[in-house]
C-alpha cells in the first residue's frame, strides 16, 4: 500500500491556488468486488456518487468473457454469456487473487475452466482459447471502470483508491496492486473495505464512537471494529473468512434446484443457469415470503415447463448454518478488542448479501441492536473509497488518519511444525517485535527461518510468506547460540524479518514478498501490452505468440535433422520436411489458430523421430559403463 | 516505590537538530526548523506519553495522548518527506504503539514498571499457597468438554470466577504500588505473576469457548 502521490498537509505550505477546481486531481474510488465492481468520485456538490455506464447502470458485474477470436467482453454482456460459455467466461475472479492452484481447487470445487500453475506458483486460467492470470482478468474489469470514469470526469485519471477485504493477506493485496498497474491505474492506496464503509458513514454523518462493520459480500466475509473520532479512525480488531459469502447462499439454492431435477453431474452451462436463477430467487425472497420459478431444462437453456416453489422459511433454514458461521468470528473480534456488544454505537451493514432478512436478524440479535442501513450496502464501499481518494489526491486536506492493525498473526515455524506467534493479530502498526531462538544441534552453523501468517497452531496450516537462512553461526553446543529474530511491520502492513546471532552479530534480513505475486518482468510485459493494445489487439498478441512458438518448433526440428538425420530413411525425412513446410506456410498467414493447429500436427507427425532420438541418446549414455553404475 | 520510579524520568536535555544543526530541546519537532526529531534513546514508555510512571494511570489521558502523538507523527504525514524523516516517523510510531500496548494493559504495565524499578528476576520463587489454587483451577478446566451441551454455560461461570480473581490481583497490586502493605519488589512480582497466570487461564478459557461455539476451528 505505497503512497504514490504526495499528500499536502494542513499547515505545510498548501498554496491557495492548489485547491482551485482547475488543479483538482481526477481521482476515483474503486470497489473491485467478487460479484460486482463500482467506481465512484466526488461530484460537484462535494458528495461521492457511483459513476454509471452509458445505460445508467452503476454496478459492473465482475465477469470477463474471452471470445474465440481474441475478443474480451467485460460486465453485463460477459455475464450474459456465463450460461452459454461457462468455459471461457470468468466470474468471481477475486477469489483466485494471490492464490495457488491447489488452494483454489480446494476452495472452489468444480470449475468450468482448467487451471494451470504458472511461474512463481501463480495461477493461469485457460478460458476458452485465452490463458490468463487472475491479475489480468481483474485488470480487464479495472480498465473498463477506468474508461467509464475518464469519460465522466473528462480526462485521464490521476489516481485511484482500490478497496480490498481487511482479511486479504499480503499475496492477495499485491495481486490487486498488480492488476491496477496492468490496467494503467496509479494506486493511491489499497483501502480496507470496512474502513471505506466507515468513511462513507463517518464523514457524511459525523458519527463518533465504536462501530462494527459487518460485510458479507459475494465471496468474502469481513468484520471490523473501528473506533471513530474526529480526524482519526482506529481499527481495534478485524476478522473474517475469505471463502464465505453470498455466492455460498446462492449455491444452496443451486444445489436444491439440481436435487429437485435429480441431476448429480450437471454440465457447466446448467450450473451457470442455476446460479443466475438462484441470485434472482435470493433477491426476491428478501421482499416476499415465497417465490415460484421455472425449473431450467437440462437439454437446452430454455425452461422445462416445470415450476417449483421456494419459501423464505425453507431458504432460511437451509442457509442458517452458513450465516451462523459469521457469528463466532464476530465474537472473536469483539473479544480481541476487549469490548462487549453493548458498548458499540452502531453496526454498519455492507455487501448485497446483508439484504437477506435472516442475515439482518442474526446480526441484530448478536449485537443487540438494529444495524444501520442508511446507505446502499452495495455502494457504501465505493463511496468511502472516493472520499479517501479525494484526500490522498490532495483535493481535500488530510483530516483523517487511519490507525490500522495486523489482520493476521505473523510467526515463525519452530521444531515440530509449530507456529510460534511473534506479532499477534490485531497489533497496531507500525510495530516491531523480537524473539530469541537457539540452535538444537551441537555445532549447528545455520538456521532456517520460515515466516508464516495465520491463526492455526501448525505452521504447515498457515500461509507461508518467506523462507531464508541465517548462516555463519559460530559452532557451539546446542542451545548456546542466541538468535534474535525481529519482525517489523510498517504502516502499510509490509513485513521485514531480520535474524541476528547476538554473540557475533551475524545478520540476515529479508523484506517479505508474497509468494504468488508476479515478477517485475511479467508486470512490465503486461503493462506494455495494456498500453499498446486496445480491445481487439488481443488477436495480434495471440498471433504473435503463435508465430514465436512455431519458429521455436521449426528451429528445433532443423537442429534435430542436422544432428540425427541419419536415423531416418529417405521417405521419413521427407515426411518431417513436409510437416515443416506446411507449418512455415501457416506462419505467413494471419490466423493464430491455424498456426497452433499446424504446430500440433507437426508434433504428431514427428513423434516417431523424437522417440528414436531419445533411444539413441539413452544408448550413448549407457555405452561403455559397467552395469553397476546403473544399479 | 514511587521514589525509585521517579529516578528514571529523563530530563529534557537540549540537543542539536540533525537537519538544521540548530539547538533544540528534545521533543517531537525541532524548535527552529520544525523537522521531526529522533526519539530520545532510553526514554521510558511513560515519558513518551508525558505521564508519570504509575500502575494506575488515567486511561482517558493515556488514550488522548496516544492519539495526539499519532496525529503528529504517523508515517502517512511523512510520505512526501525525505528518507530520514520517514524512518524517524516509523521509529516514533513503532515506539508509540509499543508504549500504548504496554501501558493500556495492567498485566504488561505491571511487568514494565517492575523492570523500570530494577526487578530482573526471571521467574519468582514458587508460591506454595498459590500452587494449590492453580491445581484446583486446572482441574476445573479439564472437566469441561467443549462439545458437551452445557460447555458454554460452564465456561462462562469459570470465566466469571477467573475475572474476579484477576480483578482482585489488579486491585492488590495497585495498593502495593501505592505503598500499602509489603511493597517490596519481590512481593509485587509475586502478585504480578499471579495476575499473569489468571490472564493465561482466561485466554485458555477463551480458546475452549471458541471451540464450543465453532467446532470447526
Amino acid at each position: 500500500m505505497d503512497i504514490l502521490l504526495e499528500i499536502t498537509e494542513p499547515g505545510q505550505s498548501p498554496l491557495p491556488h492548489e485547491n482551485t477546481p482547475r488543479s483538482r486531481k481526477r481521482v476515483v474510488g474503486i470497489d473491485l468486488g467478487t460479484t460486482f465492481s463500482l467506481v465512484a468520485a466526488i461530484g460537484l456538490d462535494g458528495l461521492p456518487l457511483c459513476i454509471p455506464d452509458e445505460n445508467g447502470t452503476q454496478a459492473l458485474p465482475s465477469v470477463v468473457h474471452y471470445g474465440p477470436k481474441g475478443s474480451v467482453l467485460v460486465g453485463w454482456p460477459a455475464r450474459d454469456l456465463l450460461v452459454q460459455h461457462p468455459e471461457s467466461t470468468i466470474a468471481s475472479v477475486k477469489r483466485y487473487m494471490g492464490r495457488g492452484v491447489a488452494e483454489i481447487r480446494a476452495r472452489s470445487g468444480t470449475l468450468p475452466y482448467t487451471l494451470e500453475a504458472g511461474e512463481g506458483g501463480m495461477v493461469r486460467i485457460l478460458a476458452g482459447k485465452a490463458k490468463v492470470s487472475p491479475v489480468e482478468v481483474s485488470a480487464e474489469i479495472l480498465k473498463r471502470l477506468k474508461a467509464r470514469a475518464e469519460e465522466a470526469l473528462g480526462g485521464k485519471l490521476q489516481g485511484a483508491v482500490i478497496t480490498v477485504p481487511a482479511y486479504f493477506d499480503d499475496a492477495q493485496r499485491q495481486a490487486t496492486k498488480d492488476a491496477a498497474r496492468v490496467a494503467g491505474l496509479e494506486v493511491l492506496r489499497l483501502l480496507n473495505e470496512p474502513t471505506a464503509a466507515a468513511l462513507a458513514y463517518g464523514l457524511d454523518r459525523g458519527h463518533e464512537g465504536l462501530y462494527a462493520i459487518y460485510d458479507l459480500g459475494g465471496g468474502t466475509f469481513d468484520i471490523s471494529l473501528l473506533k471513530l473520532e474526529k480526524g482519526l479512525f482506529q481499527v481495534m480488531a478485524t476478522g473474517g473468512d475469505s471463502a464465505l459469502g453470498g455466492d455460498d447462499l446462492d449455491q444452496w439454492i443451486v444445489d436444491r434446484v439440481l436435487a429437485r431435477m435429480a441431476i448429480t453431474q450437471p454440465d457447466p452451462g446448467l450450473i451457470q443457469a442455476c446460479r443466475k436463477l438462484a441470485r434472482e430467487i435470493k433477491e426476491q425472497l428478501s421482499d416476499t415470503e415465497s417465490v415460484t420459478f421455472d425449473v431450467p431444462d437440462t437439454a437446452s437453456n430454455s425452461n422445462s415447463g416445470t415450476k417449483d416453489l421456494l419459501t423464505r422459511t425453507a431458504f432460511e433454514q437451509g442457509i442458517r448454518d452458513l450465516v451462523w458461521r459469521t457469528i463466532p468470528i464476530c465474537r472473536r473480534v469483539l473479544k480481541d478488542a476487549g469490548v462487549s456488544p453493548d458498548s458499540l454505537q452502531g453496526v454498519v451493514l455492507v455487501g448485497g448479501s446483508t439484504r437477506v432478512p435472516l442475515v439482518r436478524r442474526m446480526v441484530a440479535e448478536f449485537f443487540g441492536r438494529e444495524p444501520l442501513v442508511d446507505l446502499d450496502p452495495d455502494q457504501v464501499v465505493a463511496l468511502g473509497a472516493a472520499h479517501q481518494a479525494e484526500v490522498l489526491g490532495g483535493n481535500e486536506p488530510a483530516e483523517m488518519l487511519l490507525l490500522d492493525v495486523t489482520p493476521l498473526s505473523l510467526g515463525i515455524e519452530t521444531m515440530g511444525d509449530l507456529m510460534e506467534k511473534i506479532v499477534p493479530r490485531n497489533t497496531p502498526i507500525p510495530t516491531a517485535r523480537a524473539q530469541e531462538f537457539t540452535t538444537f544441534k551441537d555445532g549447528q552453523t545455520a538456521m532456517a527461518i520460515h515466516v508464516v501468517q495465520g491463526e492455526r497452531e501448525l505452521a504447515s496450516q498457515c500461509r507461508s510468506l518467506a523462507r531464508f537462512e541465517l548462516r555463519g553461526i559460530p559452532s557451539m553446543t546446542a542451545g548456546a547460540a542466541r538468535i534474535r529474530v525481529t519482525y517489523q511491520v510498517d504502516a502499510d502492513g509490509l513485513l521485514t524479518v531480520a535474524a541476528r546471532e547476538e554473540t557475533t552479530g551475524v545478520e540476515q534480513s529479508i523484506a517479505v514478498k508474497p509468494s504468488y505475486g508476479l515478477t517485475d518482468d511479467e508486470i512490465a510485459d503486461m503493462l506494455r501490452d495494456a498500453m499498446r493494445h486496445g480491445e481487439d489487439d488481443m488477436r495480434a498478441r495471440l498471433l504473435n505468440e503463435a508465430r514465436v512458438e512455431a519458429n521455436r518448433v521449426l528451429a528445433a526440428a532443423e537442429a534435430a535433422l542436422r544432428e540425427d538425420g541419419d536415423l531416418l530413411n529417405e521417405a521419413e525425412t521427407q515426411r518431417v520436411k513436409s510437416a515443416m513446410v506446411s507449418l512455415l506456410e501457416a506462419t505467413q498467414g494471419e490466423v493464430a489458430e491455424a498456426i497452433n493447429e499446424r504446430v500440433t500436427q507437426m508434433d504428431v507427425q514427428t513423434r516417431f523421430f523424437a522417440q528414436r532420438r531419445m533411444d539413441r541418446s539413452l544408448q550413448k549414455v549407457m555405452t561403455g559403463r559397467k552395469v553397476d553404475d546403473f544399479a | 516505590m514511587r521514589r525509585i520510579l521517579q529516578g528514571v524520568m529523563i530530563a529534557n536535555a537540549p540537543m542539536l537538530c540533525w537537519s538544521c544543526r540548530g539547538p533544540t530541546p528534545a521533543g517531537l519537532f525541532c524548535a527552529t526548523c520544525r523537522t521531526i526529531l529522533p526519539p530520545v534513546a532510553g526514554e521510558d514508555l511513560f515519558g513518551l506519553f508525558d505521564i508519570a510512571p504509575t500502575f494506575e494511570p488515567d486511561l482517558t489521558i493515556l488514550e488522548k495522548r496516544y492519539r495526539d502523538l499519532q496525529k503528529q507523527l504517523h508515517p502517512d504525514f511523512f510520505a512526501h518527506c525525505s528518507g530520514t524523516e520517514r524512518r524517524l516517523s516509523l521509529e516514533w510510531t513503532t515506539r508509540i504503539n509499543e508504549a500504548w500496548q504496554t501501558m493500556s494493559d495492567p498485566v504488561t504495565r505491571a511487568g514494565y514498571l517492575l523492570r523500570l524499578a530494577g526487578w530482573h528476576a526471571e521467574r519468582p520463587a514458587v508460591d506454595p499457597e498459590f500452587l494449590e489454587e492453580v491445581m484446583e483451577l486446572r482441574e476445573a478446566l479439564e472437566e469441561v468438554d467443549p462439545r458437551a451441551p452445557d460447555a458454554i454455560s460452564r465456561l462462562m461461570s469459570l470465566k466469571t470466577a477467573a475475572r474476579i480473581r484477576l480483578e482482585f490481583e489488579i486491585t492488590r497490586i495497585g495498593e502495593l504500588f501505592r505503598g500499602n502493605g509489603d511493597s517490596s519488589l519481590g512481593e509485587i512480582a509475586k502478585h504480578v505473576d499471579r495476575m499473569r497466570y489468571h490472564r493465561r487461564y482466561l485466554e485458555e478459557l477463551d480458546r475452549l469457548e471458541d471451540r464450543a461455539f465453532d467446532p470447526d476451528m
